[in-house]
């Protein structure tokens, strides 16, 4: 027979006798226990266990009454007392462990600081073109287009007629406002010649936006043709201090466009605006000027209709819109139109092939979110990690606060307000760290940031990460801390549960994985910026230099091409416009014999050039010859690129070939071969090459190797003796192609920095567990030496766990990178081939570097300790 | 005198006590009850009257020794205190009071 058999235990059920302990009163609970055996002890005898126990539970329930409860909530009259206590405590535990008070509030306030500026950045995105008082009123009229397989482009350039439509024949729109493209020209006022950024606008653009008018009359814009308004900085430019008596009525004159007079001044546009412009002039200029605008099957400007009232729903108006739009075009794949909010406009420009939004900047902004939160995650970990592994340290104040009594309560309180206290502290200097990097924050993301220390948000938000941070990083210890039983505890065996153990392991492995990711992520999309940058486009951008084609320069054009050729560190001067490694513009009007009813949307390219176009260029002919010089402009020929013909399958030689470019018949006579005339996003775009060269638009300077301040000083000489009037402004190409990538290397730059912030936080963590660990095994430490242990063999024990932790964290963070970086390669039409192995080997590799150097100094010198010395602790 | 009234069921658990003498704890007090009313109560009902007798002055208690049957734990005692023992006079003075007013032909016949 069993022990258990021969003397049977009778027990009341555990899991009742741990309730009644639970819920009865303190002073009850002895007596109440008492009774309740007895009772049961009784019952044992008479009835079955079964019965016994179920007639236990039933005297317990009904323990559950007013006076038997205890007291759950314990408003402590000494609340003010116990959390002077707490402060004190704290400062003194962060005074007594300096080193490890360093580290957390270090690691803290790095990650801290990174996330404001992120918020900042967020918070300026998310505010984007959101302070206009008729906001909820203010669409975007944008174009669809039916493609090829049943897709939907989304186009924002939009016919002139269909805005005067919308306001003419639906109700529901109260006006149209015209928004041009802005563009940098020279302004003259008298003798003084400055560059501004404009464009054109019609007197509702100030009434349905809130740009405030200082001076004049902004309803002239719509009455005289030659009225323009100017912002308050411009009008400080030409005419200085005394703008407000002088400014009005003043006539200047835009290179490019003409003459106009100043009838109103408007206030500089607000940080917030994704419109920056200093003059606006009059829409109608730009109308008599531009004829072709007035064609429904043009597009040629953008378009924003103010509705009625903020309930109106914009799908419908899309859709009465749609059907006006389509009864004014032919054909079978007919434009539709649809209305967009103007303010989302800026975060979610990005359409589906279904015409639906899929993102845009939105992405970044969550890209940057989810970054922020992942710093601060990582930083939670390690004072986590830190703490509970010190817990040991604190278990005899623990013990002895709870043999004179405190509640677990009262316990987990104490470390919850050490924690928020650090934090507290972490939070200050994260905010003077922000304040300090500001400058440097602004001219990374070009924006300009600042602390709006006066809105509520801003407070709020402090307050809510203060919070967060707080009882992330404190909850986890303060109750493993307060879970020591004081008889352990005082016994000095103070075993830590393998529980807990492998958590903080697991907290290490996470740590370092994800530090791993950003290491990998900012290698690879380094990779693939170099790749774009340095990619044979098929063009040569090198060594060049642009000019915009100002009026004057057309007028006088031979002489300065000749002037500057004469310079010999220029080589090759041509025109070309607009932009060839972007080309913007583009036209549907193009038929070939076999053209498809499906291919009626197809959008060429069009490059308006002078015959050196791709001598200077370095581009070369795939078939026939580029056109001759000398001729003013040609109407009748052609050249095409590869793409192009591709498209137009045409049948044979493609050179002598006629087809119809913009309704006319033109003759092929070349066909260039292909280079990117986009982003890397894209594939190459069909293109056409007209001879154009006085509507080209930019002047392109070919310098020598290595003397481009040479070319540019010629070029500013040429500028001064032939055109004196005109100021010199240039940019390089090859910079210009930089700024298409303006994100990526905003988001490679961002990712460098939070790879390096995320390894010297899982750094700064480390080396506080490994000081920790050494601390613990000096003893150990001390005894192997005296038995004969080799340094070496010494410090691989210490480092050996570590090593091991990385390792893992190292193969978790291979496949997770590699999943992440492919979708995001995918966007690009052309990925460099990423050599993984090269990239993941640079990661490990940098990963056990930087753990070997953070551990290396504390084993070694723990290794090397004298055991006489740590044995005599005893 | 205030709350000097006591209910049916503190009369009796009172009662009880009393007759318990040295031995009355609320175990005992429940078989008690049981014995004479033929009511099983339940210790919690029992507890909670032997509360508010002692709040209102009725009944006093004590912690005794430690047994073995109990694991350890001590039993409270209770005994009624004086204004207990008055107003159980008080009470059964009432009742007999209201018995003699009442003509002993009504109860005639009748057995329990």
């Amino acid at each position: 027979m069993r022990i258990k058999d021969r003397y049977p235990i009778k027990t009341p059920p555990r899991t009742a006798e741990k309730f009644l302990a639970w819920f009865i009163r303190e002073d009850l609970k002895e007596e109440v226990q008492g009774d309740l055996l007895e009772k049961y002890l009784d019952h044992r005898e008479k009835y079955s266990s079964r019965k016994a126990n179920l007639l236990y539970w039933y005297q317990v329930l009904h323990y559950l009454r007013p006076f038997a409860i205890r007291n759950f909530y314990l408003p402590s009259p000494n609340l003010y007392y116990m959390f002077k206590n707490y402060l004190k405590i704290t400062f003194r535990n962060l005074n007594k462990q300096r080193l490890h008070s360093l580290i957390n509030i270090l690691g803290l306030s790095i990650s801290l600081t990174a996330v404001f500026l992120l918020l900042l950045w967020v918070n300026d995105e998310w505010q984007m073109d959101k302070f206009h008082t008729n906001s909820e009123r203010l669409y975007r009229l944008k174009r669809t287009i039916p493609m090829a397989g049943n897709t939907l482009d989304v186009y924002r350039g939009v016919p002139f007629p269909l805005l005067q439509a919308a306001q003419e024949e639906l109700p529901e729109v109260e006006k149209y406002i015209t928004l041009g493209h802005s563009f940098d020209d020279n302004l003259q006022l008298d003798d003084h010649i400055l560059r501004a950024r404009g464009t054109f606008a019609n007197a509702a653009y100030f009434q349905a936006f809130s740009f405030p008018i200082l001076q004049g009359d902004i309803n002239q814009l719509d009455k005289k043709i030659d009225a323009i308004a100017i912002s308050e900085k411009l009008a400080r430019q030409l005419f200085g201090e005394s703008w407000k008596t002088l400014a009005l009525g003043k006539t200047i004159h835009i290179h490019d466009n003409g003459d106009f007079t100043i009838e109103a001044i408007f206030a500089d546009f607000p940080r917030r605006s994704s419109m920056r412009n200093d003059f606006l002039y009059s829409f109608q200029a730009h109308l008599r000027d531009n004829e072709w605008m007035q064609d429904w099957g043009n597009s040629g400007m953008q378009g924003v209709l103010l509705l009625q009232d903020e309930h109106i729903d914009p799908d419908l108006v899309a859709i009465n819109l749609e059907k006006i739009f389509m009864s004014h075009q032919e054909g079978d794949q007919k434009e539709g139109c649809l209305l967009q909010k103007f303010e989302d406009d800026y975060l979610f420009g990005d359409f589906n092939k279904k015409a639906e939004v899929s993102g845009g900047r939105i992405e970044y902004v969550r890209l940057f979110l989810g970054a922020a939160l992942l710093l601060l995650i990582i930083s939670c970990i390690n004072f986590v990690n830190l703490a509970t592994a010190r817990a040991s340290k604190r278990a005899k104040e623990v013990g002895v606060r709870k043999t004179i009594g405190a509640s677990k309560n009262s316990l987990v309180s104490q470390f919850i307000t050490e924690a928020f206290l650090i934090t507290i502290i972490s939070v200050l200097m994260a905010l003077i760290a922000t304040r300090l990097l500001l400058p440097a924050a602004s001219l990374i993301s070009e924006k300009s940031l600042s602390i709006e220390y006066t809105t509520a948000s801003f407070w709020f938000t402090i307050l809510g990460i203060t919070l967060i941070t707080g009882l992330l990083a404190g909850a986890y210890p303060a109750f493993v801390l307060s879970s020591f039983r004081p008889i352990n505890v005082l016994k000095g065996k103070i075993i830590e549960k393998t529980r807990d153990i492998s958590f903080r392991k697991g907290l290490v492995i996470m740590q370092f994985t994800l530090s791993l990711l950003l290491i990998v992520g900012a290698l690879a999309i380094r990779s693939q910026i170099k790749y774009i940058q340095q990619a044979h486009l098929g063009i040569n951008k090198d060594n060049l230099l642009v000019v915009h084609q100002d009026a004057k320069v057309t007028e006088k054009f031979a002489v300065i091409e000749q002037k500057l050729l004469d310079n010999p560190a220029i080589k090759g001067v041509t025109l070309a416009g607009p932009s060839p490694l972007d080309m913007p513009a583009s036209t549907s009007a193009v038929s070939w014999p076999k053209k498809r009813p499906d291919q009626a949307n197809i959008e060429f390219c069009i490059l308006w050039s002078a015959a050196n176009f791709p001598d200077v260029f370095e581009i070369p002919m795939a078939a026939g010859r580029y056109y001759h010089g000398g001729e003013k402009s040609d109407t009748t020929q052609i050249v095409f690129n590869e793409r192009a013909i591709e498209i137009m399958e045409l049948e044979g030689d493609p050179i002598g070939q006629t087809i119809q470019w913009w309704g006319k018949p033109r003759q092929i006579i070349g066909v260039l071969q292909d280079f990117h005339n986009h982003s890397f996003y894209e594939k190459i775009e069909p293109a056409g090459f007209v001879l154009d060269p006085e509507n080209a638009g930019n002047v392109y300077i070919k310098s020598a190797d290595g003397q481009v301040p040479d070319a540019i000083a010629g070029l500013q000489s040429v500028f001064n003796s032939v055109i004196p009037d005109v100021p010199l402004h240039y940019d390089f190409v090859d910079e210009q192609y930089r700024q298409l990538y303006k994100s990526e290397m905003l988001t490679g730059k961002l990712t460098n920095y939070f790879a390096i912030i995320s390894i010297v936080i899982s750094c700064l963590g480390l080396f506080g567990l490994i000081n920790f660990v050494a601390e613990q095994k000096t003893r150990e430490i001390g005894i192997r030496k005296v038995l004969g242990a080799s340094t070496g063999s010494l410090v691989t024990l210490l480092s050996r766990d570590f090593i091991r932790l990385v390792s893992i964290a190292f193969m978790v963070a291979i496949p997770l990178s590699y999943l992440f970086l492919d979708k995001w390669l995918e966007r690009f039409a052309y990925q460099v081939n990423l050599n993984w192995w090269l990239i993941f080997a640079i990661a490990g590799f940098s990963a056990i570097a930087l753990t070997l150097i953070t551990i290396s100094f504390k084993s070694i010198q723990t290794a090397t300790h004298s055991p006489v010395d740590s044995l005599r602790m005893e | 005198m205030k709350g000097s009234n006591i209910g049916e069921f503190e009369e009796l658990v009172l009662l009880c006590i009393a007759s318990l003498g040295e031995e009355a704890y609320s175990v005992s007090i429940c078989d008690e009850l049981l014995r004479v009313t033929g009511r099983e109560s339940k210790l919690g009902v029992v507890h909670s009257v032997l509360n508010r007798l002692n709040e209102k002055g009725m009944v006093k208690s004590h912690l005794g020794e430690p047994t073995q049957e109990r694991g350890g734990r001590r039993k409270r005692f209770f005994e009624v205190t004086h204004a207990g023992k008055v107003a159980l006079l008080k009470v059964k003075e009432q009742r007999e009071r209201l018995w003699q007013s009442i003509p002993p032909l009504i109860f005639e016949g009748i057995k329990i």
